[in-house]
C-alpha cells in the first residue's frame, strides 16, 4: 500500500492541516517511504491475534459528586480571544458549515 | 570522571540534613549550572524554562525546617527537573511545540504534586522533541539539546533535555516521560539510568499525551538507588487516572542489595542482530559476563515478534497521536495563527503553522491508519501484533526468566543532523525499546560500558508491575559493571 | 418504479434520541452539572480538553444508563467499552467525542407504546444504548461574525437510543418518544426536557410502497424540538419524499435541518466533506465492566413503569381507563392513590377523592403531589364517612383540607371545628325552611313530580351548609311532603 499526494491532501484536510504544497510534497515521500517500511508487518500472522485494546481491569470510577474545579487560572487568561465569559472565534458563514443552535452533533 | 563521582540524592540528603549544605546553596548551584550550560557555546539547549524567586522562599522554608529538626518529605531540597510535557502551574508547559508556546497549564501533574509534596524542589522543564515525538531532541520547536558528553551530537530523545540535565551534572533527578523508549535512549546516549516503568504504575494525569496506550512518566538519575528513589515518590494509584493500577507501592530503594546470584537473565536472540553496532555488542556481552560470573544465569531465549514492534508501534502511536493533538485548535489556549477569518482557517492555519514536520507527519500517518477503509489494514493490525509481541514476554516470563537483558539502542549517540532527513533510520533508532510499551512491562537503561568514550546503555526488563526485581537486577548489574560502564571494552 | 410511485406508500421511520442522565456532576470530570449557569463557570481541565487531562467515569451515570437499558428490555453487556469518535467542531473541546461504538453498553431492546390511531399497541425495536458525552454549545448569533463557545454542558453525560426503523407514521413516532419520555422520567433517569435539551432527537426518514420490504433512500431531520414539531417534521418529510417520488424524481441521501417557524425542513449547508469519525478504543478508559450484583440491584428496583401501573389500576381496581391513566402518570400520585385504596371502602371512591380533592389542594396550595402532607389512612377515613353517611360529600372535603392544613387527625378536625352531621330539631329546621319557602315546587311535587326531592335535598344542604345529614333529611322530607 503506498500513499498518494490526493490521499495526503485528503487526510490533511480531515486532520485540519494547512500544508503548503512543498510540505505536501516532502510529506507524501516521507509517508510514502514510511508506510513502505510498515509494510513488513504483513508477514505477520496475526490470525486469531486479538487487538490489544482497552485496559482489562475494571474501569475505576468516581461518585456523583460536584466538586469544586480545580482550575488555578480562570478560562479568560489562557483563551486566545474571550467574550463576556465565551471562548470566542471568527465565523465565516460562507466557510464554516451551518450547524444546529444546540448542536446535535454530539 | 564524570557521573560516578558526583554525589547521589542519598549523599545529598545526608548533607542537608548533617546541614553541611544548605538547601538555599544546593538551589542556587542548580540554577547557576543551568544558566552557565546555556551561556556556553554551543548552548546545551537542556532546559526550556528554569524557575524563579518563589523556588528560593521553598528553599528557605525548607532551611528553616530542617534547621528546626522537623520532619520533612523525602525529596526535600532535591533539585529536580521536569520534561516540558508535563503540566506545571508555575512553569510553562510548552511540549517543546510553537503551538503551546508561552501556555502555562491552571493546573499540575499529579507526578508534579506528588515531588512538591515529597519536598522536591522543581527548578525547570526540560526541552524535548516537539509532542515527545523523536529520539533525538531535534525535533523541539526551540532548538536542539546537545549531548554533554559530545556536543556534535544528539542526546537522544524525546526526554533529550532530562538526559542532558543529568549527564551534564545540572540536576540529581529528573523526569521523563517515554512512549516508545523515550526515557531509556536518551539514558543510554547520554550515560544515565533511565526506567520506564509498567504502564499503570505511575500517573499520566498532566503528562501531554501523546499516544495514551504507551506513554508512561519515568524517572532518571546518575544511578539506580536514585531512580528508585523517585519512582517511591511518583509511583502509585491516582483518583485522576482511570489507567493508574491501584497495587501497593513498594519502597523500592530499600529493595535494592541483592546481588545478582541466582538471578536469571533472558537474553533474546533478536535483540543482537548481526547489523548491531560491534562496540555496542562487546558493551553488551562483557556486562552480561560479568553478571555470570557473579553468579547469575544467562540464558539465550527468543522474542519471535520483535522485528516486527516498529511498524506496529507507530501505526498504534500515530494513530493515538492523531487524535490526542486534535485538541491544538487555537480557540481555548495556546497559539491561534494571526488573521485568521473563519473557523475553518483559524484550525487549518493555527495547526499547520503551530506544528513541526515530524508532528504532522504523525498526524497525517495516524489519521489514514484510522480512516474508513484503512483502520484494520493499519490501526487494527498494529494492535493485533501488539498483543503477539506482549505475549511473546509472557511467555518469557514464564519460562522461568527474572529479566530479560538487550542493548537499550542500536547505536552510540550519533551526530546532530545525522538521520533529521531520514525519517525510518530514526524511527529504528527505538527497535529495542518501542517492545517494552507495547507489551506494558517496566524497563530501564544502565550504562554498561563506553565506545569512543561515548556511553552505552544495555537495557534490562522485567514483568508487569515488578519494578522490584527489575530494580534489583539494575542495581547488581550497576555494581557488577562497576568503572567498567566508564571505559571502552575490547 | 412510475407504477410503485403512485400506489400507496407508507413511511418509514427511525429515531435517534439523545438523553442528558439526571447527574449532579459530568460524566467525567467532578464538575457541576446546571442548566442556565453563566458561560464557562463549570469547567476544569477535563471538560476544557487542557493537554494531559484524563477521564474518570461517574458511576451514578453509568447506573442511570444500566436502569434506562433494563427498562427498555435490552440485552446490557456487562463488559463494553469506550471509544472515540473524531471530528472538529468548537464546541468539541478534544476533538473527539468519548462515546462508544463496536462495543455499546446495551443492544436489542424493544419498547411497546400505544399506536396514534386504532387503539392498538406498537413495538419499536431498541438497536442500541450507548454512554456517551455531551458537547458544549456553539452560539453563532451572540457577536457578529463569530462563533462563541461555552464549555458548560461538554462533557454531560448522554445515553444515546437508536431505535430500528420500525415506525410507520408522524403520529405513531410522536407516539413512541412520549412513551419513552415517561418511561424515563418515571425511572429518574432523565428531566426529559426538550425545551431544555435534555431530551433530543433526530430521525431517519424514507417512504416505500406498502408492501415493499425494500429500504429507499433516508434522510436525516434534526432540529426538533417539541413533540409537536417532530410530528409537523416529519409528515412534511414524508410529503417531500413521497411528491419527489410521484414525479419522478430522486431522494437525494442528506441531512436536513427543520425550520420550525417556517415549518420546512431545509438541506444543511456545509456537509461536503465527508464525515469518517476514525473510532477507535479510548485508551484512557479501560473496559467498563458492570458487576452482576449492580445489574441485580438495578433491575431489581426497577419501579413498574407507568403504563404497566395504569393496566394494573384497571385489572386489580377495576378503575376506568382514564382514572388509571391519570393516577399513573406520576410516581407521586399512583403510590397516594394505592395507598388511600388500601384503606378506602371503594377503589373508585380513592379514585375520585385523589383526581379530585388531592389535584385540587395540590393546586390551590401551588405544591407537587409529593410535598403535599396527606395522610392516606386520614383520607380514607374520610372517604369511609362519607360512604357511611356520617359526612356530606361537602363537609368530608372541607375535613379533608383542613387536614391537610393543620396535619391533624380527622377526629380531632371534627371535634374542633364541629364538623358533624347536624339532625333533630336542627334538621327540622331546615326541612320546613325548605318547604315553606318552595310553595309551588310542594305543589308539584304532591302532583306526582316525585323527582323533585332531590330538589328539596339540595335546598336543605345549602342551608345547613352541608352539615345535615343527607339520609335524615331525605326521611324528614318524605314525611313533610308526604302530609298533606
Amino acid at each position: 500500500m503506498t500513499i498518494k499526494r490526493t490521499d495526503v491532501e485528503k487526510v490533511a484536510a480531515l486532520a485540519r492541516l494547512e500544508l503548503d504544497q512543498a510540505e505536501l510534497d516532502a510529506l507524501t515521500d516521507d509517508c510514502g517511504s514510511i508506510l513502505e517500511f510498515f509494510e513488513a508487518i504483513r508477514d505477520v500472522d496475526v490470525e486469531g491475534a486479538t487487538p490489544a485494546g482497552a485496559l482489562e481491569h475494571p474501569a475505576p470510577a468516581r461518585d456523583d459528586q460536584a466538586e469544586h474545579d480545580r482550575l488555578e487560572r480562570p478560562p479568560a487568561e489562557m483563551a486566545p480571544e474571550w467574550r463576556e465569559g465565551y471562548f470566542v472565534l471568527p465565523r465565516l458563514p460562507a466557510l464554516d458549515a451551518e450547524s444546529v443552535d444546540d448542536d446535535s452533533e454530539a | 570522571m564524570p557521573g560516578s563521582t558526583r554525589p547521589g540524592v542519598r549523599e545529598l540528603q545526608e548533607a542537608l540534613r548533617s546541614r553541611r549544605l544548605r538547601v538555599d546553596e544546593l538551589l542556587r548551584s542548580a540554577l547557576q549550572a543551568i544558566a552557565g550550560s546555556d551561556a556556553s557555546e554551543p548552548p546545551l539547549g537542556a532546559f526550556l524554562s528554569v524557575a524563579g524567586e518563589d523556588l528560593l522562599t521553598q528553599a528557605a522554608d525548607l532551611d528553616r525546617a530542617l534547621d528546626d529538626g522537623d520532619e520533612v518529605g523525602p525529596l526535600a531540597g532535591i533539585p529536580v527537573a521536569v520534561k516540558d510535557n508535563i503540566c506545571t502551574a508555575s512553569l510553562p508547559t510548552s511540549c517543546g511545540s510553537r503551538i503551546l508556546e508561552d501556555y502555562v497549564a491552571p493546573y499540575e501533574a499529579t507526578v508534579v504534586r506528588r515531588l512538591k509534596a515529597a519536598g522536591a524542589l522543581i527548578v525547570g522543564k526540560t526541552n524535548l522533541d516537539e509532542f515527545a515525538m523523536g529520539s533525538s531532541t531535534e525535533n523541539s520547536g526551540f532548538g536542539p539539546t546537545r549531548n554533554p558528553l559530545d556536543p556534535e551530537r544528539v542526546p537522544g530523545g524525546s526526554s533529550g533535555g532530562s538526559a542532558a540535565a543529568l549527564a551534564a551534572g545540572l540536576v540529581p533527578l529528573a523526569l521523563g516521560s517515554d512512549t516508545g523508549g523515550s526515557v531509556r535512549q536518551p539514558a543510554s546516549f547520554c550515560g544515565v539510568v533511565g526506567l520506564k516503568p509498567t504502564y499503570g504504575r505511575v500517573s499520566r494525569y498532566g503528562l501531554v499525551a501523546f499516544a495514551s496506550s504507551l506513554d508512561q512518566i519515568g524517572p532518571l538519575a546518575r544511578n539506580v538507588e536514585d531512580v528508585a528513589m523517585l519512582l517511591s515518590v511518583i509511583a502509585g494509584v491516582d483518583r485522576f487516572d482511570s489507567t493508574s493500577a491501584d497495587l501497593p507501592v513498594p519502597a523500592y530503594h530499600d529493595a535494592l542489595g541483592e546481588g545478582p546470584e541466582g538471578l536469571v537473565v533472558g537474553v533474546p536472540r533478536e535483540y543482537f542482530p548481526d547489523d548491531l553496532d560491534p562496540g555496542v555488542a562487546a558493551a553488551c556481552r562483557a556486562a552480561l559476563e560479568r553478571l555470570e560470573r557473579l553468579g547469575a544465569e544467562v540464558r539465550e531465549i527468543s522474542l519471535p515478534h520483535t522485528g516486527y514492534a516498529v511498524p506496529a508501534y507507530y501505526l498504534v502511536a500515530n494513530a493515538e497521536a492523531s487524535s490526542n493533538l486534535a485538541r491544538y485548535d487555537g480557540l481555548r489556549y495556546g497559539m491561534r495563527a494571526p488573521g485568521a477569518q473563519s473557523t475553518i482557517a483559524v484550525y487549518r492555519e493555527t495547526r499547520g503553522a503551530g506544528f513541526g514536520r515530524e508532528v504532522k507527519r504523525r498526524i497525517v500517518l495516524g489519521t489514514y491508519g484510522l480512516s474508513a477503509g484503512y483502520y484494520d489494514a493499519y490501526y487494527g493490525t498494529g494492535q493485533r501484533v501488539r498483543s503477539l509481541i506482549a505475549r511473546d514476554f509472557e511467555r518469557a516470563f514464564a519460562g522461568g526468566v527474572d529479566v530479560i537483558f538487550t542493548p537499550t539502542a542500536p547505536t552510540v549517540a550519533f551526530r546532530l543532523g545525522e538521520r533529521i532527513d531520514d525519517p525510518v533510520a530514526m524511527y529504528l533508532s527505538d527497535v529495542f525499546t518501542v517492545t517494552a510499551n507495547l507489551a506494558r512491562v517496566p524497563a530501564v537503561s544502565i550504562p554498561v560500558g563506553r565506545v569512543e568514550g561515548l556511553p552505552v546503555g544495555g537495557q534490562l526488563l522485567a514483568r508487569q508491575f515488578d519494578e522490584v526485581t527489575l530494580l534489583s537486577a539494575a542495581h547488581a548489574l550497576e555494581r557488577a559493571v562497576g568503572d567498567a560502564a566508564w571505559s571502552e571494552e575490547g | 418504479m412510475a407504477e410503485s410511485a403512485a400506489s400507496p406508500h407508507e413511511t418509514i421511520i427511525g429515531l435517534e434520541i439523545h438523553v442528558q442522565l439526571k447527574t449532579c456532576s459530568k460524566i467525567f470530570c467532578g464538575c457541576r452539572v446546571e442548566f442556565g449557569a453563566p458561560p464557562n463557570t463549570h469547567v476544569c481541565p477535563v471538560c476544557l480538553g487542557l493537554p494531559g487531562a484524563l477521564p474518570v467515569v461517574n458511576r451514578q451515570a453509568i447506573e442511570l444508563a444500566v436502569r434506562a437499558a433494563l427498562a427498555l428490555n435490552c440485552q446490557l453487556h456487562r463488559s463494553s467499552i469506550f471509544a472515540r469518535k473524531n471530528y472538529f467542531y468548537p464546541d468539541l473541546p478534544k476533538g473527539y467525542q468519548i462515546s462508544q461504538y463496536d462495543r455499546p453498553l446495551a443492544t436489542d431492546g424493544w419498547l411497546d407504546f400505544p399506536e396514534a390511531k386504532g387503539g392498538g399497541t406498537g413495538r419499536v425495536r431498541i438497536r442500541r444504548l450507548h454512554v456517551e458525552e455531551d458537547s458544549g454549545k456553539s452560539l453563532h448569533d451572540r457577536f457578529a461574525a463569530k462563533t462563541a463557545v461555552d464549555l458548560n454542558r461538554a462533557g454531560v453525560p448522554l445515553v444515546e437510543i437508536v431505535t430500528e426503523p420500525d415506525i410507520r407514521s408522524p403520529a405513531d413516532a410522536r407516539a413512541f418518544l412520549g412513551r419513552l419520555k415517561r418511561a424515563l422520567e418515571y425511572l429518574e433517569v432523565s428531566d426529559c426536557n426538550m425545551e431544555e435539551g435534555s431530551l433530543r432527537v433526530d430521525a431517519n426518514v424514507s417512504v416505500r410502497p406498502v408492501g415493499s420490504s425494500e429500504f429507499m433512500t433516508k434522510t436525516e431531520v434534526k432540529n426538533m424540538n417539541s413533540f409537536s414539531q417532530l410530528e409537523k417534521a416529519l409528515a412534511y418529510e414524508a410529503t417531500r419524499h413521497l411528491n419527489l417520488l410521484r414525479s419522478g424524481g430522486q431522494v437525494e441521501h442528506e441531512t436536513m435541518l427543520w425550520d420550525p417557524v417556517r415549518g420546512e425542513a431545509r438541506p444543511m449547508r456545509g456537509k461536503e466533506e465527508v464525515h469518517d469519525y476514525r473510532y477507535f478504543p479510548e485508551p484512557d478508559l479501560p473496559t467498563l465492566e458492570i458487576p452482576e450484583t449492580t445489574v441485580d440491584r438495578l433491575g431489581g428496583c426497577l419501579p413498574e413503569m407507568p403504563w404497566q401501573k395504569e393496566q394494573r389500576f384497571v385489572d386489580d381496581y377495576g378503575l376506568p381507563r382514564y382514572d388509571a391513566e391519570l393516577l399513573s402518570s406520576s410516581r407521586a400520585l399512583a403510590d397516594l392513590f394505592e395507598a388511600v385504596a388500601r384503606s378506602a371502602p371503594d377503589p373508585k371512591e380513592a379514585s375520585n377523592w385523589v383526581m379530585g380533592e388531592v389535584l385540587a389542594a395540590a393546586n390551590d396550595l401551588g405544591l407537587p403531589v409529593e410535598r403535599l402532607d396527606v395522610d392516606p389512612e386520614g383520607l380514607a377515613e374520610v372517604i369511609g364517612l362519607v360512604a357511611e353517611g356520617r359526612l356530606s360529600h361537602g363537609l368530608g372535603k372541607q375535613l379533608f383540607r383542613r387536614m391537610i392544613e393543620t396535619g391533624k387527625s380527622a377526629e380531632r378536625v371534627m371535634e374542633e371545628e364541629d364538623l358533624r352531621l347536624a339532625g333533630g330539631a336542627e334538621l327540622e329546621a331546615w326541612v320546613r325552611e325548605a318547604i315553606d319557602g318552595n310553595p309551588a315546587e310542594v305543589e308539584r311535587y304532591r302532583g306526582g313530580e316525585e323527582k323533585l326531592l332531590a330538589f328539596f335535598i339540595g335546598q336543605v344542604m345549602r342551608k345547613s351548609q352541608g352539615k345535615a345529614d343527607p339520609a335524615q333529611a331525605r326521611q324528614a322530607l318524605m314525611e313533610y311532603l308526604g302530609r298533606s
